[in-house]
């Protein structure tokens, strides 16, 4: 179970599971970060900041807190042969 | 007449296309209860209209935020005063429809008949890619509009529909009990079908690349700021001075038709002068709104929103509160306004509660004239000079403060709905020069609107104060020393004396008290009160004024004022908007409340600190 940011920035991944707050959770949802769906960190900012994730054709900004919690697997990276 | 509410998700261009469509045939919605209030506009074609009300945007028709809820009650139709529409328009973005469709699958449910407004196709097929909207027609049973909204195409067309529209219900899509995972799913097989994804966005990747990189980003956006927070004031300083100007004009060709004198001065000072007062300032919450449409149109307040978080975030705010404050630098009034782009209400309640501690420009003046009459001119280390020192350590100190309240209010009373910071950055594009346009006018006359009733009657009630009852005997005396007898013996100085005790502590004499209490109509009255009690010539310069506060003032007191002019809100206007973008006045009593409280500390610390 890896938690999206302790991803590093260009990690592509799975999205597993979204808990935590209610609102946050579904509305992470509508975004389009559901369960299943492929996602990238793009980016992430100093001091625990925020990080950005693109999803499809949409790209988000989101503060990770324990308020919301994307659980993901990590995909092998593009060209690389997995170990 | 028929209503139609406009609907999308956020950065679909709902709002470009609401202006291209009803121009400026558009208002606030008047609604009673309804704090956030939704903009109305009418679109006439050959005599026939269709009455639009455009709704904030959502994700779904579950709301998180007091906008959405907005959204979804109307929708529904439980809205208590705002009626059910007779049909939906729901803009969908062509470049990245598929959050649209899972808004559409909630829409189509409700029993409403539906068009689809399809916009950015120009984009779509500029990278190389393909919508299908006949085939989006047959697949969704209503009638889909490709338009490019910035550019006014296919406007016409859906205008044409909006009047003459046989609606028709949707077909059925997915079941109204659909999970959003389930929606997605649908979504994602009507795109299949319908679109050919073109190349990536990699213009917006690449400008990215900059402008949210951790350095570069900053660097960038501290430019901007910069460019923003000065044109605010360079550019609006011309068009002040003109108003200015044009307001005294018409005072004197008053002054010179009205021969009665309660009359004129009722007039000069309580209609145009304090209406005036407020009025001076339109220039520069118009240029502060023009900037913020056109960072929000083109893309980059998402970016920077998402660059400032963490920063307010050690403040309990998020990212998007930082524009009302910086709004606040210039004048509170427009920064509250401002802060409706903040979606979570509470997070936009603790930052309209910030945004009277930012130093606006009507404390300026005073800072600039008690600076000067009390600060010594000698500088630190050879090179800072103390009376800059004293002034940027007044900005500091204001906005920490304000910062540090929204901090308490948001462990306290805004304690509970946490909304964690999620933002969505759209692709770069230009914004609609049109669109910003007809945005400025509606602001304009709701400005206006405000001003000419709520901030007009507190002027007249703050010209009774100081004007009335009228002096005797003053038509011998010169203008200076009429005025200085008149503020003397009037009701706001009975005020100021009876109250004086109360601000004794504080070292503040008689007639600094009622200096402050003239402050509230606006700050920057505190100088020509001060010129009239002092009875000392201000129209000029302020020098004379200074040269006899300095003589009139010791250290001690004058920071006490100071410290007092950082927090106290003392400008009815500020508290007028503040009622209105919060539909309450608790708020603006509150704030009053808190912020008061800390001007009485502030200056009784600084008082005692230096007596």
């Amino acid at each position: 179970m890896t938690l999206i940011q302790s991803l590093p920035a260009g990690t592509s991944c799975t999205i597993i599971s979204i808990e935590g707050d209610i609102h946050a959770s579904r509305r992470a949802r509508e975004l389009g970060l559901i369960p299943g769906a492929e996602c990238k960190v793009v980016r992430k900012s100093p001091f625990g900041g925020p990080i950005e994730i693109s999803a499809g054709t949409t790209r988000l900004g989101i503060r990770p807190t324990d308020g919301l919690r994307i659980c993901v697997e990590v995909l092998p990276a593009k060209g690389s042969v997995a170990a | 007449m028929l209503t139609v509410a406009v609907v999308g998700t956020p950065n679909v261009g709902k709002s470009t296309l609401f202006n291209e469509l009803t121009g400026l045939q558009q208002r606030v919605g008047n609604f009673p209860g309804v704090t956030v209030e939704p903009i109305v506009g009418t679109v006439t074609i050959e005599k026939s209209s269709v009455s639009l009300i455009d709704l904030p945007g959502v994700y779904s028709l579950s709301a998180v935020s007091e906008d959405e809820q907005l959204t979804s009650d109307v929708l529904r139709g439980v809205h208590p005063s705002i009626p059910k529409p007779d049909a939906v328009l729901l803009v969908m973005n062509g470049r990245s429809p598929e959050k649209c469709l899972v808004l559409y699958s909630q829409i189509a449910s409700l029993g409403l008949p539906i068009i689809v407004v399809v916009t950015m196709v120009d984009s779509v097929k500029a990278a190389g890619g393909a919508f299908d909207d006949i085939g989006l027609f047959h697949l969704l049973g209503v009638n889909i509009f490709a338009v490019v909204g910035t550019k006014g195409l296919g406007i016409g067309d859906v205008k044409h529909a909006l009047v003459q529209e046989t609606w028709t219900q949707p077909l059925f899509v997915v079941d109204e009990k659909a999970t959003i995972e389930e929606r997605f799913v649908w979504a994602r097989s009507v795109i299949d079908r319908v679109v050919i994804r073109g190349a990536e966005d990699t213009k917006s990747l690449f400008i990215d690349r900059i402008l949210l990189h951790p350095v570069w980003g900053t660097v960038a956006f501290i430019l901007i700021m910069a460019v923003f927070f000065q044109s605010i004031f360079t550019w609006a300083q011309p068009l002040m001075s003109l108003i200015e100007d044009g307001i005294k004009l018409v005072q004197i060709s008053v002054s010179n038709h009205i021969s009665h004198p309660i009359l004129r001065s009722f007039v000069m000072k309580g209609l145009i002068g304090g209406v005036g007062s407020v009025i001076v300032f339109l220039p520069q919450i118009l240029i502060l709104n023009v900037l913020i449409t056109l960072l929000e149109e083109c893309g980059y307040l998402a970016r920077a929103a998402f660059l400032v978080d963490r920063a307010m975030g050690l403040f309990g705010l998020q990212g998007r509160s930082f524009i009302p404050l910086l709004g606040s630098f210039a004048c509170a009034i427009p920064g509250i306004m401002s802060a409706r782009i903040i979606p979570s209400y509470r997070d936009r309640m603790a930052t309209i509660m910030a945004t009277p501690l930012m130093t606006c420009s009507a404390r300026l003046p005073v800072y600039i004239l008690l600076i000067g009459a009390v600060i010594p001119t000698s500088t630190i280390f050879g090179f800072i000079s103390v009376q800059a020192a004293v002034m940027a350590s007044l900005y500091v100190l204001g906005a920490l403060s304000g910062l540090l309240i929204a901090l308490v209010l948001k462990r306290t009373m805004f304690r509970a709905g946490v909304v964690p910071f999620l933002i969505e950055f759209p692709p770069y594009r230009l914004p609609s020069w049109k669109s910003v346009g007809i945005t400025m006018i509606g602001r304009t006359k709701d400005f206006l609107r405000t001003a000419g009733t709520v901030i007009l009657a507190f002027s007249i009630g703050l010209w009774i104060l100081t004007e009335l009852p009228r002096a005797q005997n003053v038509e011998s005396m010169q203008r200076i020393d009429a005025e200085r007898v008149q503020i003397e013996q009037s009701y706001a100085a009975d005020i100021g004396k009876a109250i004086q005790p109360l601000f004794a502590p504080l070292g503040f004499d008689w007639r600094i008290t009622l200096g402050v209490l003239s402050s509230y109509a606006a700050r920057e009255t505190f100088i020509s009160a001060m010129g009239q009690i002092y009875a000392t010539d201000v129209s000029e310069s302020d020098l004379p004024l200074r040269d006899v506060l300095h003589n009139e003032l010791p250290l001690n007191v004058g920071l006490s004022v100071l410290a007092f002019y950082v927090y106290a809100l003392q400008c009815v206007s500020t508290m007028a908007i503040m009622k209105r973008e919060t539909g309450s006045w608790k708020w603006p009593a509150l704030s009053f409340v808190i912020t008061f409280v800390l001007a009485y500390g502030a200056s009784l610390i600084v008082y005692n600190a230096f007596g």
